[in-house]
């Protein structure tokens, strides 16, 4: 089956003043659709870097990038909010939802940036809080909401575009272990029932669970194991 | 409108009025301040420019309306009699003393005009009659000086340099650009009133025939009447204007308040709403990196200003027209032609979508990497 996003022999280099530091060290990774993947290690390893790269956030110094088959490194910048919008959804660990906007509204705002708004988008919306157990937090706003609902919100909202990744990084870290659980929870529930790929950033161990695999990265490489 | 630009607007209640807060300071000021600018420069140039007359002819040497020198009444004639000129009339204008009905003395500017034809008089009336100055001693004054003339109703009697004088009518909105008052009267009562000698004038103003291009009269009436100066009317206006702005300190001042009020106006505006936009840059950052376009932010960041600098510009102008109902008693001539709103709708829509953009400046080089940092 081909691989949601494809990465092959990728390097960064980040320009920080008169050094250069290396955060990617020619990374190899695939994953397919509906397959959930846990990038952990330690800190400056390159997992927010990888993550950028795969979510077409981040130009790659080296290496190929492939979502869906489609060579995403020749695109211009003018492309890649396109790729972003139709082919990845993000979870931050910090939600980042608009703040003046409802739940559903947040949830609906990827459509209306695809030119999509309107009753459908809102329908849609309503749906994906029910999935995500906030039927009755449509019309909050995220200043009324707890941690775990921000961040259920912002899962709806990675999954309106139908995309074919989710990529979530340290999704849990700003929440407790109860409520970081439902979230891991809900994430790969519905990412499986939608057949989506999701790339989970955590330091807990305990999240594997909700994984197909762990890729363990240090030093800008992946040190396996690759599978469990 | 975007739905978030509306949702910004409306949500933070605070921030907005404070934005519109620090957008209506700003319009207020500088209405205030340009207004006062425009009413004081209009004001010294107000009666040449509602003379009628096409040309000015005044003795050699005059800076401004208010004083000019005696001038031969020969130079009348020889004025009529001069191709191109189809009517011509004589006006004085003189510091003279006023004596109010209680006893206390004040400097008036009197005008002395032809209420036959009306060049060099008053407008604007709204009691009394011009044609009532064809008596002796009689008086025409703006109502905005009746506390300090001593005037508490039409026909009240007063004295002119030690003559009777009647005030048979009142205007509105005659102001000179000093404190002192114009009296208007007829040229002969001037003549009384100002102890000119009868065979002379300060000024002739002429009129010029529908054929006849004032410039070329001009020249023809400098060769014709020798050692006066002629000027258009234009001439004249901004000869006068140009007297009391740039020459006494009174008209710089003005000038410079105005300005600095613009300054500090527009650095409020750009200003407030910089700060409006910076506030919410971690959310355009995770607009662009959930996949909105550039121009899908720029959309957002700039209605949001335009409609502040609506808002704020409809406020700020009912604000200002408030504050000028309530000064106008006060003696200040604050004037807001419709240019001048124009100008600064235009210039608050200017400063805000500037402002806005600077900072989306920000926005579009924000690396939507950064939203995975914290
Ligand atoms: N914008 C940047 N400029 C310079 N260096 C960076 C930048 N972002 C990350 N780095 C460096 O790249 C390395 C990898 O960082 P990162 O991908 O954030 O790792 P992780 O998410 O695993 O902690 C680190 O050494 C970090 O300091
Ligand atoms: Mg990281």
């Amino acid at each position: 089956m081909e691989a949601a996003v494809s990465i092959r022999g990728v390097h960064k280099t980040y320009d920080a003043g008169a050094v250069a530091v290396s955060a990617l060290n020619g990374v190899d990774l695939d994953v397919r659709p509906g397959e959930g993947v846990m990038l952990m290690g330690p800190s400056g390893s390159g997992k927010t870097t990888l993550l950028s790269i795969m979510g077409c956030i981040l130009r790659p110094t080296r290496g190929s990038v492939r979502i869906r088959g489609r060579e995403i490194t020749v695109l211009s910048e003018r492309e890649l909010p396109r790729i972003r919008l139709r082919h990845v959804g993000f979870v931050f660990q910090s939600f980042n939802l608009f703040r003046a906007l409802t739940a559903e509204e947040n949830v609906a705002l990827p459509l209306e940036l695809a030119g999509k708004a309107g009753r459908e988008a809102r329908v849609r919306a309503r749906s994906l809080l029910d999935a995500v157990g906030l039927t009755k937090r449509a019309q909050a706003r995220p200043g009324e909401m707890s941690g775990g609902e921000k961040q259920r919100v912002a899962i709806a909202r990675a999954l309106i575009g139908e995309p074919d990744i989710i990529l979530a990084d340290e999704p849990t870290a700003a929440l407790d272990s109860v409520a970081g659980r439902g979230v891991l929870g809900v994430l790969r529930e519905l990412s499986l029932a939608q057949g989506r790929a999701v790339v989970i950033v955590s330091h807990d161990n305990r999240a594997s669970a909700f994984v197909d695999r762990v890729v363990y990265l240090e030093d800008g490489r992946i040190v396996g194991p690759e599978g469990t | 409108m975007p739905l978030l630009a509306r949702r910004n607007l409306l949500y933070d209640k605070a921030r907005f009025a404070v934005t519109l807060a620090g957008i209506v300071f700003a319009i207020v000021l500088v209405v205030i301040q340009l207004g006062l600018f425009i009413g004081f420069t209009v004001a010294t140039s107000a009666v040449i420019d509602h003379s009628g007359a096409d040309l000015w002819i005044a003795a050699k040497g005059v800076q401004y309306f208010e004083v000019a020198f005696p001038l031969s009444e020969r130079k009348l004639y020889l004025a009529l009699g001069t191709p191109g000129i189809v009517s011509a009339d004589k006006l004085i204008v003189r510091f003279t003393a006023w004596r109010r009905p209680d006893g206390a003395e004040t400097n008036v500017v009197v005008v002395g005009f032809n209420p036959a034809t009306g060049a060099g008089g008053p407008w604007n009336l709204i009691a009394g009659s011009l044609r009532d100055l064809e008596i002796a001693d009689t008086v025409v004054v703006d109502e905005f000086y009746r506390q300090g003339l001593g005037v508490r109703e039409l026909g009240e009697q007063v004295e002119i340099n030690n003559r009777r004088a009647r005030v048979v009518g009142l205007t509105r909105g005659i102001r000179s650009f000093t404190t002192t008052p114009f009296v208007f009267t007829s040229f002969k009562n001037a003549l009384n009133y100002t102890s000119t000698a009868e065979d002379q004038t300060m000024y002739v103003l002429a009129r010029t025939g529908p054929g006849a291009a004032p410039e070329e009269v001009k020249a023809r009436l400098r060769e014709r009447l020798g050692d006066v100066d002629v000027f258009t009317r234009q001439e004249f206006s901004e000869r006068t204007r140009h007297y009391w702005l740039f020459t006494t300190g009174a008209g710089i001042a003005l000038l410079v308040a105005a300005l600095v009020g613009l300054m500090v106006g527009c650095v409020v505006v750009a200003q407030t709403i910089y700060a409006t936009t910076v506030d919410h840059l971690r959310e355009f950052g995770t607009l662009k990196a959930i996949g909105a376009s550039n121009s899908y932010v720029y959309s957002v960041i700039v209605q949001q200003a335009v409609w502040s600098a609506v808002a704020g510009y409809g406020l700020g102008m009912g604000a200002a027209f408030g504050v000028i109902r309530l000064s106008r008693g006060a003696g200040a001539a604050i004037l807001v032609p419709w240019q001048l709103t124009a100008a600064i709708f235009g210039l608050t829509l200017l400063m805000c979508v500037t402002a806005s953009l600077v900072s989306v400046h920000r926005v579009t080089r924000l690396d939507p990497a950064e939203v995975f940092r914290e």
